[in-house]
């Protein structure tokens, strides 16, 4: 008798862990958070474990609402700092946009244009919508089949320049590449996109999200 | 607007100014003269320089892939100066300065290249030669040249930094000196 009360003691016990890490797991979806603080309270954010798993959250939480072109969910990962938008690799917030998480929303609600910055060679205003803005200058090709990725490391030409890591130094950012498309282009046509994280009270927050290309 | 189209043919130092002396500047007459570096391709992409087919290519790129009008005037390479969009023709290549300024790209990476000796040198002295002519022909300062970096719409380094803008200028003015200094001998003191 006493061994059926520990056996059904210890069923609701695992049936109640199963249910936590269900519930865990949800909750961590819906508030954009990879890191279990609770649970690793030891790793720190530049070993490889935590460099895998930011690539990883990026590639599976934040990409593919890019190319749903579900621009209101990733409002979701926009934290008190507010978002960043480059359009060609540039960390300066004098010549880009900074939005908060209610101006982002309400620009995509109403559909409003918005000046982002001005077109490389021509100096044209980027003045487009969220989506124009994003299928112009955020997701403008495939990143989530990106050749080459890297954590909290530039790869692309620009890097030499860029003033991300010292902009960004206390975040995490990921890098997504494509040297080329064209092979008569020669290297040309190279596209990256740069995602910057600020994790706070363990959860990961979309704090830049910079794009690049060739510039004349 | 529609492609201005491109010129695609190439010179010596000499036979550019020849060519430019054949140019009317009626429609559209720059002001001053921008200098950039082409980054991509650089000088170890184009061990012998820039070919037609290349030049080709970039119409195609800056056309197609850029949708823009036109590209910059020159390109200059160690071995030859292109003329690339017409020089009567406003460019593309400077977003502040495109209807004021003729743009001239330096084939190299000069964050990374040398630009005083080598491959890197001979640009630098056709693209000396070219400003010169330029300048003589259009009545243009060489002072009032600037480097891309300095537009204030430009988001990027370029022409890099072995490119020092005051150098350039200086080897210009030498140049015209040297170039028309015979119009006028200057007479030793007695």
């Amino acid at each position: 008798m006493l061994s059926k009360l520990y056996g059904t003691l210890l069923l609701l016990l695992i049936l109640t862990a199963c249910t936590n890490n269900r519930s865990d797991k949800t909750d961590q979806q819906a508030d954009s958070s990879f890191i279990k603080a609770d649970s690793t309270p030891t790793v720190k954010i530049d070993t490889p474990v935590i460099d895998g798993a930011i690539l990883a959250f990026a590639r599976d939480s934040i990409l593919p609402l890019m190319e749903a072109k579900e621009y209101a969910g990733l409002a979701s990962f926009i934290g008190n700092e507010g978002i960043f938008f480059s359009p060609y690799g540039v960390a300066d917030t004098t010549k880009s946009k900074v939005l908060s998480r209610l101006q982002f929303l309400e620009i995509l609600k109403n559909n409003k244009q918005v000046l982002w910055g001005h077109a490389d060679g021509t100096g044209d205003a980027i003045r487009l919508t969220i989506p124009q803005y994003f299928k112009k200058y955020v997701y403008d090709v495939a990143f989530l089949k990106a050749e080459e990725t890297s954590v909290n490391k530039l790869i692309d030409p620009d890097s030499a320049f860029s003033k991300v890591p010292s902009v960004y130094a206390n975040h995490t950012f990921v890098q997504f590449y494509f040297p080329g498309f064209n092979k008569e282009y020669e290297g040309m046509d190279w596209k990256s996109l740069l995602l910057v994280f600020k994790q706070q009270q363990s959860k990961n927050y979309l704090v830049a999200v910079i794009h690049n290309q060739w510039k004349i | 607007m529609p492609w201005k189209g491109i010129i695609a043919k190439n010179f010596s130092v000499e036979e550019f100014d020849s060519y430019c002396h054949t140019i009317q500047w009626t429609a559209w007459r720059p002001s001053f003269i921008v200098v950039h570096n082409t980054a991509i391709p650089n000088l170890a992409q184009r061990p012998s320089g820039l070919t037609l087919q290349h030049i080709k290519g970039l119409e195609k790129f800056y056309r197609d892939e850029q949708k823009w009008s036109a590209g910059p005037h020159l390109f200059v390479d160690d071995k030859q100066i292109w003329v690339f969009t017409p020089l009567n023709l406003s460019g593309v290549h400077s977003p502040s300065w495109n209807k004021t300024a003729l743009g001239i790209e330096m084939l190299g990476n000069y964050e990374k290249e040398a630009f005083d000796s080598g491959r890197g040198l001979a640009v630098r002295k056709n693209t000396v030669a070219a400003m010169a002519t330029l300048s003589a022909i259009l009545g243009i300062d060489p002072q009032t040249m600037r480097i891309h970096r300095e537009d204030p719409l430009t988001t990027h380094a370029c022409p890099g930094k072995n490119v020092r803008k005051l150098e350039l200028i200086q080897e210009v003015q030498d140049l015209m000196v040297k170039r028309h200094a015979g119009e006028h001998p200057i007479k030793p003191v007695p």
